[in-house]
């Protein structure tokens, strides 16, 4: 029998379903993973060993009463910047390292109710600012090709906790990337959802604007298998979209004769590493041969998305990260000797140094005499970088780029510059300032050191995007690779 | 836009955050090289552009405003720093003169 930690969910679940395994024998097959790999991996802040073994008794039980879902009995971990009641949320801070929600989010829930398991709590960026998880206060985490080298971020953990087999899937958030652009470096299958397509109840807020959560998966079909848990309207997040629920899964076809697909020169200018470039074009080679029309195109305004995103994003953190103040939860000061002291301190001792970086880059640019310099003109030209998408879209499906400028860098190299630590996302942010989805898949290999594929459809095409990415990964193995650690 | 180390200080004032002495120089050279990352913008002209950011944000869809089930005083404060006779305890705000 294959490996149980190399097993997809499908996979796993019909293993479940014929009883051939048992949910107790996944979950322990994860957990001893997670004991053997973690002092090399760091995948994890926290991992919850109790609650995932009696979960998974309780989830043989449902396939014993056929009452089992798909994600009945699989194991997952969770970014820890999404809430989750009685288990620490720390995101990756100082801040909260102490804090305990009271409560799920949305998210949590509908895993909980279709029986997935949680084995704990994903490593991150610091309140997911970030593109390496080096900035997690706790530990860096490496990727499993390659210890030495980064696993993207900011949802590093989840990403290199599938790749490693520490977790069948992860649930990620990404802002400016922080699910594709770990997916595309440790090898995975990573899906940010049009904006709204999720509840963000119970994800703590960075950028309120572009946030979104999603999932880290081996492979394509299983992306859409946690896609249909997590998404639809959600009562307690007024931003969620008023939606039908929708079955991803019915999307998978290998069947992509007549598919338009735009390949923006802008993607595959200076900066992209060759060989990246080079995967993507014979990726895009695939499709054309499997029946899809591949042209070239110009989405010239790519080039002030990293701008508009690094000023929006910043404002809206500053503005969010103002709640740390020291007095309801999170972290707080000694001996105070006043109520501003104590807040200044508190802030000053519970967040690390890209959280204060970006603070003060927010509240500069929403600061008088700045605001419409800055902020305002970065609003407008979102909305012109939305409306170069829409038209895009117009004559195309689908728009196909690199997910990652380059492959994954060694850890330590970039920290000390945050500008060109922000170039990492350079691929990812325009899809995210749109509000629209992007799926990475893997599409190579450089080094032995996995490249991503980005797959942009428009609003709420969700469906097109998981098609090309399956029939893709029907036709190539990329997405069977593991690493030998 | 130079970025001084006055402007770093004015800025973590107004924003009630400390940061040390080294931070201020780091800061104030890294915010300043990002800053001109954003010069590029200035290239649009956006004087006839609306500000506009996503479709069920500007909708703004409000619940129905039902009686529910609110967190219980143990769990409002299960996360305070500081509580005494199930308040929560934080140095004086406003001060008597």
């Amino acid at each position: 029998m294959t490996n149980l930690t190399d097993l997809t969910i499908h996979e796993a679940h019909k293993l479940l379903k014929g009883r051939e395994i048992s949910s107790v024998e996944l979950t322990n097959a994860f957990l001893n993973n997670i004991e053997s790999l973690e002092n090399k991996i760091q995948a994890f802040i926290t991992v919850t060993p109790d609650l995932a073994r009696s979960a998974a008794i309780k989830a043989d039980k449902k396939y014993q009463d056929n009452s089992a879902s798909t994600l009945t009995g699989i194991p997952m971990q969770i970014k820890d910047i999404i809430s989750s009641k009685g288990i620490p949320t720390t995101c990756g801070s100082n801040m909260l390292k102490d804090y305990i929600p009271t409560y799920d989010a949305t998210v949590l829930s509908r895993l909980y109710e279709n029986g997935a398991i949680l084995l704990g709590k994903g490593n991150m960026d610091e309140f997911a600012m970030g593109s390496s998880t080096e900035n997690s206060f706790f530990h860096p985490t490496a990727n499993p090709w390659n210890l030495n080298r980064v696993p993207g971020g900011s949802s590093g953990g989840g990403a290199a906790a599938v790749a490693s087999g520490e977790s069948i899937f992860a649930l990620g958030s990404d802002t400016g990337g922080s699910i594709r652009q770990p997916a595309a470096l440790c090898g995975i299958t990573g899906l940010k959802p049009t904006y709204g397509l999720v509840s963000r109840y119970g994800l703590v807020a960075f950028a309120s604007s572009l946030d979104q959560i999603g999932p880290m998966t081996k492979d394509v079909e299983d992306c859409a298998i946690v896609l249909n848990a997590i998404h639809g309207k959600d009562i307690n997040d007024s931003t969620s979209l008023n939606v039908q629920n929708f079955d991803y899964t019915e999307s998978l076809s290998e069947n992509i004769k007549g598919i338009k697909i735009g390949l923006p020169i802008e993607y595959f200018a200076d900066g992209i590493q060759a060989e990246v470039r080079e995967s993507v074009m014979k990726a895009a080679d695939l499709f054309r041969e499997a029946g899809a029309i591949v042209e070239e195109c110009s989405l010239p305004l790519t080039k002030y998305a990293l701008a508009v995103y690094y000023i929006i994003a910043p404002s809206e953190a500053s503005s969010n990260l103002a709640r740390y103040d020291g007095v309801r939860y999170g972290a707080t000061s000694a001996n105070p000797k006043n109520a501003w002291e104590s807040i200044e301190s508190t802030r000053g001792l519970g967040f690390g140094k890209e959280v204060k970086r970006r603070i003060m880059l927010g509240t500069y640019a929403l600061s008088s005499g700045y605001y419409d310099a800055y902020y305002v003109k970065a609003l407008k030209v979102r909305s012109l970088l939305r409306k170069e998408f829409t038209n895009a879209f117009k004559q195309f499906d689908a728009i196909i780029t690199p997910t990652s400028p380059t492959v994954a860098f060694p850890i330590g190299t970039k920290t000390h510059d945050p500008v060109s630590m922000y170039m990492n996302d350079a691929c990812t942010l325009a899809a995210s300032i749109a509000g629209i989805p992007a799926l990475s898949i893997p599409c190579g290999f450089h080094e032995g050191l996995p490249i991503g594929m980005q797959i942009i459809t428009t609003y709420l095409q969700e469906s097109t995007a998981l098609k090309l990415g399956y029939a893709y990964q029907k036709m190539t193995d990329w997405h069977k690779q593991r690493p030998t650690i | 836009m130079p970025i001084d180390r006055e402007t770093i200080i004015h800025l973590a004032q107004i924003y009630r955050i400390a940061i040390t002495d080294n931070e201020v120089e780091e800061f104030s050279f890294q915010i300043e090289d990002i800053l001109k990352q954003f010069e590029i913008l200035q290239e649009i002209d956006t004087s006839k552009i609306e500000v506009f950011a996503h479709e069920s944000i500007e909708l703004n869809e409000l619940r129905v405003d039902n009686v529910g089930i609110s967190l219980n005083q143990d769990d409002v404060l299960l996360n305070a720093p500081s509580k005494f006779n199930n308040q929560i305890v934080f140095p004086q705000i406003i001060e008597y003169t």
